[in-house]
């Protein structure tokens, strides 16, 4: 166990991280689709990304404006003593980084609109917990832009139908009404399964895994993702919406089991600023940084 | 396709010269105008009560900075666009009642949107979204902020920019929108991959009626 000050600078490092600097295969991504794209004004949105990122990285600013509200996961692991200080350091961690990196000062009160300042307040940050049987934990971190995010959509896909073909056109469907908005190329997490509030979780906890591409290793789910990835990149929406060969980097589907009447599916959006960072601390205490 | 250098306050006309595709380099003063600040815009003038700033002839950019002090000055740190759709109607009423000749932002805007640019000889100027490091060294000044009470990303900003750019015309005076081109070229598309795939178009997945 680590002292609680000690923890908080470890939150600070992982917003440092997570805003700053685009994970090495989303960068690599970007690259290949430039390759790809035959149009100036197609060229030019990835172009401007890319010297973006490198400007980013270079000056240690937030790589967007909109630093998000910051999502934490926490996978708590065997020799993690049960205390309440984890949730207190994430708090005072997302409150100094507010002030340090600078990030954007996001969130509000839903009804008054007051801005806190400091990322925090009514109930912010928000952690999702879950127990592994491993001698380490591991906190990750996800910053999610609203700009994606006020594009994520539920339905309900009734088993008397083919769930495959359903899942690809509504994804679809949520394609062409996002067009540019959510800034493509952008990662597609779709959750399938339990209910729909475990399907949005999925759908989530989809952008974290890396690198970016890898297959769900279950053989269905990893077909879907193939077919939604051909399909998306065929709609020709392209970066930005202005055209082009590449509007997805990647699908990652997250399954899971589900009621026999009708599959909840969400769709969620990460634009192709995934900024997430995570780090191992191990049961000694000494911290590792994971880099994909 | 042109490439155009444009100094705010514009010329007469320079606007007008202004065509879809076109490349623009924007220098001079930008206001920053989002969510709560178009609310409070709107509310001054429904009620007829004076602005803090004037927008008669000026570029407006939907984004939310992010800005910090130092030595007494604010400085910016990441800026860039947020997403236009959703300003479409109080954007429009900017062009009409209050002079904007340009607004910068993200996306598209709505066909009344279109209208006012049409009408009023204004344009609206796509960006790429999310290059906010990228746009930040475009912006050697913040010459003031107001309303900081509601909130850093939903203040208006005050921007000195220097060949803010280059922003792609999206919408011309001219009634002219690049994304109805673009978006019945997706459409097409769109009509081929549900035809290989066996898919009905017309199904919506959606549990209620």
């Amino acid at each position: 166990m680590i002292p609680k000050a000690q923890l908080t600078e470890v939150i600070i490092e992982l917003l440092k991280r997570a805003s700053i600097r685009l994970p090495r295969s989303v960068k690599e991504k970007l690259k290949e689709a430039l390759l790809k794209e035959e149009e100036e004004i197609t060229k030019h949105q990835l172009e401007t990304i890319l010297e973006n990122i490198s400007i980013a990285e270079a000056k240690k600013i937030p790589v967007c404006q909109d630093t998000g509200v910051p999502m934490y996961f926490l996978k708590v692991g065997r020799n993690w003593p049960a205390n309440n200080e984890v949730a207190a350091a994430i708090a005072e961690g997302t409150a100094k980084a507010t002030k340090l990196i600078p990030l954007r000062e996001n969130v509000i009160h839903p009804l008054t609109k007051e801005n806190s300042g400091t990322n925090t307040g009514w109930g912010m940050p928000f952690i999702y917990y879950e127990m592994i049987p491993e001698d380490f934990t591991e906190i990750q971190v996800l910053l999610k832009g609203f700009g994606s995010e006020a594009k994520t959509s539920l339905a309900y896909i009734p088993t008397s139908e083919d769930v495959i073909r359903g899942t690809i056109k509504f994804v679809l469907d949520c394609a062409r009404k996002g067009f540019g908005e959510p800034c493509p190329p952008y990662i597609v997490g779709v959750g399938m399964g339990g209910t729909s509030d475990i399907a949005a979780l999925l759908a989530k906890k989809a952008f974290l895994r890396l690198p970016l591409g890898k297959k769900n290793p279950d053989r269905a789910a990893a077909g879907l993702e193939e077919k939604l990835l051909e399909a998306l990149n065929a709609t020709g929406i392209g970066s930005m919406g202005m055209g082009g060969k590449t509007t997805a980097l990647a699908v990652h589907v997250e399954l899971c089991g589900t009621h026999s009447a009708a599959v909840p599916v969400v769709f969620a959006l990460q634009c192709w600023a995934d900024r997430q960072a995570a780090v191992r601390i191990h049961s000694k205490g000494t911290l590792e940084y994971l880099e994909d | 396709m042109g490439e155009y250098e444009l100094q705010v306050p514009f010329r007469e006309g320079e606007i007008r010269r202004l065509k879809i595709k076109d490349a623009v380099y924007v220098t001079g003063e930008v206001l920053t105008i989002r969510d709560m600040a178009y609310e409070r815009i709107l509310s001054a003038l429904d009620s007829n009560e004076p602005l803090p700033f004037n927008l008669q002839g000026k570029v407006i950019w939907h984004a939310g900075p992010i800005t910090k002090q130092e030595g007494g000055k604010w400085k910016p740190v990441s800026v860039g666009s947020t997403t236009s759709s959703r300003f479409t109607a109080p954007a429009s009423r900017l062009i009409e009642k209050m002079g904007v000749k340009m607004v910068i932002g993200k996306g598209f805007m709505g066909p009344e949107a279109l209208r006012a640019l049409e009408e009023y000889g204004a344009v609206y100027a796509h960006t790429t979204g999310g290059t906010a490091a990228y746009y930040a060294n475009q912006i050697p000044e913040i010459q003031g902020v107001h309303w900081l009470d509601l909130g850093m990303p939903a203040a208006v900003w005050i921007l000195k920019v220097h060949r803010l750019g280059p922003l792609i015309i999206a919408m011309d005076s001219y009634g002219k929108n690049l994304f109805d081109e673009l978006q019945s070229k997706v459409d097409a598309s769109l009509q081929q991959i549900l035809k290989d795939l066996k898919i009905d178009p017309h199904h919506k997945y959606l549990w209620w009626p």
